[in-house]
């Protein structure tokens, strides 16, 4: 069977449409709620996604991030909330378009520009996943374990804040990835004697202790957000408006595609990025922050865009570009679908199947806009308080459930306290979530690759490939921290100068 | 910065206890050229590598004129003390609430702990305590023990109500 036979076959004759409708709608639903990230709404469903056919549990995760890229900007438009930070620029213009009385159209916009956005980059998807595939026949153990360094150099480097930190931030993942008993030689590791550490720690009681746990504990001490107006109705754009948005959507969606595809970019950025672009390129760049219809369309293409071509990196080399592709990331090992070059040619089933579902995503988001917009404006207008409570309750019940252990929820705490000291001591999390994700892969590969050079290291130096990737390595941690210094040396220059010139005259005079 | 200095100098004792703790490992007769101990000694050494990058960057930063560059922004972006503190101890009560919540399920069973967990996160998130909040507490319960029991069959459990499964006939809730 091809490709689009496959896709055919998993949409038709398997329960995938319910489950991308099923993803799209807790998406909406989670993506809806401030505070409530993309990433934390997917984390929720990884213990309930146990047992279930793996593609029908990616579709489910894949669709989740989907939906809550268009949710996140209901709260945006509506009380100036972004439910993700993808929809922090969706409020400069969104909530205008609120206060103007322009609601419903401001909504639409923001749907319609995601479908669109959405769809473009799904195509995008189908097209280059086979080509990068191809290069899977040149990847060997060193070659693998060099990537897997690589993305992880990657991700430290580009995540905000110090490299340094972004480092070290992997290296404590892949310390918490080799508690356990070792699968290759029976030795127990860091489980001082801990029969419940036997097993290692599961990467999904980490994903929602640092995403959701640690997200909770921040937001014990913040106030309650504003109420949403109850009665609402979406009005899609015109054709005159839609000739209007045209070169905004596609602005977004071009940027979407690159950023989606660039490791530690992510759909925040992406709709930072747009919105700028969009403003400079607009006709009427003076409306822009004052309810420009441009400054909802680009964001929201380009942030639905990022939730397609985030894929790519994602499925064939194993490195996601933000936390949510992260979530995923642990999604597919967890259901023993290992991510990389040969992913595509080991199950095809697997990789067609899936992009057969998330058309359906994009195509239901149309209609589940419309649907759950009273529901998620419900849920935005009940006390914070209870939100709070049926996230931990949620939360914890899912984790219990997995193993029936209490000791899960144990460490999902305790991950979560972790979560919250890195956050506040400015550790970014998300090298740690890749690292942990991806520990496994990395130290079965070195430890194949120093077994197939008979204890001599310098193999990942004689395979071209495996050398490439690791002096790329090299080159971005150099690149990073000279980068860094620079920065800190013109910003001392600056406060340098601006000290010099604002000294008072009398200070000569005496 | 002293912030980063102390945490680049708890990294660096955690990088050494790893690293002790690594190479107390028993040998294995399945072992290869690369012993379980190889990889996590290499995560010890970037770890160490990198903590010891971090003392530097701080030393070198604090050494140079206060509230300038990097220093500046943190600064800027840093939460009075007093209001950190208190958002440290709202967490610290939040994290308390859910221990024993994870106390109370063994004991009272799983419904009864959920009701109990929403009623507390409520008081403690300053809702009223009134008959809405006892309401939706014990709706949570039951909604939750329906949604996780009943529905998806996961066997949570029923803490005091145990002896109640040897009954000669069935309970909903045993």
């Amino acid at each position: 069977m091809d490709g689009l036979q496959i896709a055919l076959h998993t949409v038709f004759a398997t329960p995938a449409v319910f489950y991308a409708f099923a993803g799209v709608a807790w998406g909406i639903v989670g993506g809806a709620l401030p505070g409530l990230s993309g990433s934390i709404t997917m984390a929720l469903l990884l213990p309930l996604t146990y047992g279930m056919d793996p593609t029908m549990a990616i579709i489910l995760l894949a669709s989740t991030y989907v939906g809550a890229e268009y949710g996140g900007s209901i709260p945006a438009i509506l009380i100036r909330t972004p439910g993700t930070s993808a929809a922090v620029t969706t409020v400069l213009d969104g909530y205008e378009m609120h206060r103007q009385g322009r609601s419903g159209e401001a909504l639409g916009i923001s749907l319609m520009a995601g479908v669109v956005g959405g769809l473009i980059g799904m195509i995008l998807v189908v097209s280059l996943t086979g080509p990068l595939s191809r290069i899977a026949l040149y990847f060997t153990a060193p070659a693998y374990f060099a990537l897997g360094v690589f993305g992880l150099s990657l991700i430290a480097t580009l995540s905000e804040g110090s490299p340094i930190k972004g480092f070290l931030s992997a290296l404590i993942g892949l310390a918490i990835s080799t508690v356990g008993i070792d699968s290759l030689s029976g030795v127990q590791r860091f489980t001082f004697g801990s029969v419940e550490l036997l097993g290692g720690i599961d990467p999904i009681l980490v994903l929602i202790g640092m995403f959701a746990m640690s997200e909770l504990f921040f937001q014990t001490s913040e106030p309650p957000w504003e109420k949403a107006q109850a009665s609402m109705r979406i009005k899609l754009p015109s054709l005159a408006m839609w000739k209007r948005l045209t070169p905004a959507t596609l602005i977004g969606t071009f940027i979407g595609i690159f950023d989606g595809c660039t490791p530690g970019g992510g759909a925040t950025l992406a709709s930072f990025l747009s919105y700028n672009e969009a403003k400079r390129w607009s006709k009427h760049p003076e409306e822009f922050g004052k309810g420009s219809p441009e400054g909802i369309a680009a964001p929201e293409a380009a942030n639905n865009t990022v939730a397609a071509t985030a894929l790519i990196p994602t499925l064939t080399f194993g490195i996601p570009s933000s936390g949510s592709t992260a979530v995923l990331l642990g999604g597919l090992i967890l259901h023993g679908i290992e991510p990389g070059p040969a992913l595509l040619v080991k199950d095809p089933l697997f990789v067609y199947g899936l992009f057969g579902g998330l058309f359906v995503a994009n195509l239901s988001q149309l209609v589940l806009g419309f649907v759950m917009l009273p529901p998620c404006i419900w849920l935005v207008n009940r006390p914070k308080a209870f939100l709070m409570a049926f996230i931990i309750a949620l939360v914890s019940s899912g984790v219990y459930s997995i193993n029936q252990d209490i000791f899960d929820i144990v460490i999902m705490v305790a991950t979560g306290v972790l979560g919250y000291v890195l956050r506040i001591l400015r550790f970014p999390i998300l090298p740690l979530i890749l690292a942990l994700v991806l520990g496994n892969i990395v130290e079965r590969n070195f430890r194949r690759s120093v077994d197939l050079g008979y204890g001599d290291y310098s193999i990942f130096l004689h395979d071209p490939l495996s050398a490439i990737l690791l002096g790329l390595t090299v080159v971005f941690l150099v690149l990073s921290i000279v980068f860094s210094l620079r920065r800190r040396q013109r910003k001392r220059a600056a406060a340098a100068a601006s000290s010099t010139i604002g000294e008072p005259i009398n200070s000569s005079q005496t | 910065m002293l912030v980063n200095m102390l945490s680049g100098a708890v990294l660096l004792a955690l990088s050494i206890g790893y690293y002790l703790v690594a190479d107390a490992m028993p040998s294995s007769i399945l072992d290869t050229t690369v012993t379980s101990a190889a990889f996590p000694k290499l995560i010890a050494i970037a770890g160490g590598f990198f903590s010891l990058l971090l003392i530097v960057q701080s030393l070198l930063t604090m050494r140079a004129l206060p509230a300038i560059g990097d220093e500046a922004e943190e600064m800027e972006d840093r939460q009075p003390a007093a209001e950190l503190w208190c958002q440290h101890g709202r967490a610290l009560g939040l994290i308390l609430i859910i221990a024993g919540f994870v106390l109370a399920i063994e004991i009272v069973g799983y419904g009864i702990a959920v009701a109990l967990l929403v009623f507390t996160v409520s008081l403690y998130q300053r809702y009223p305590l009134s008959v809405t909040s006892v309401g939706v507490s014990i709706l949570s319960g039951v909604l939750f023990w329906l949604f996780f029991v009943v529905m998806l069959g996961v066997h949570m459990p029923s803490g005091m109500w145990n002896p109640l499964a040897h009954l000669p006939f069935t309970l909903p809730f045993a």
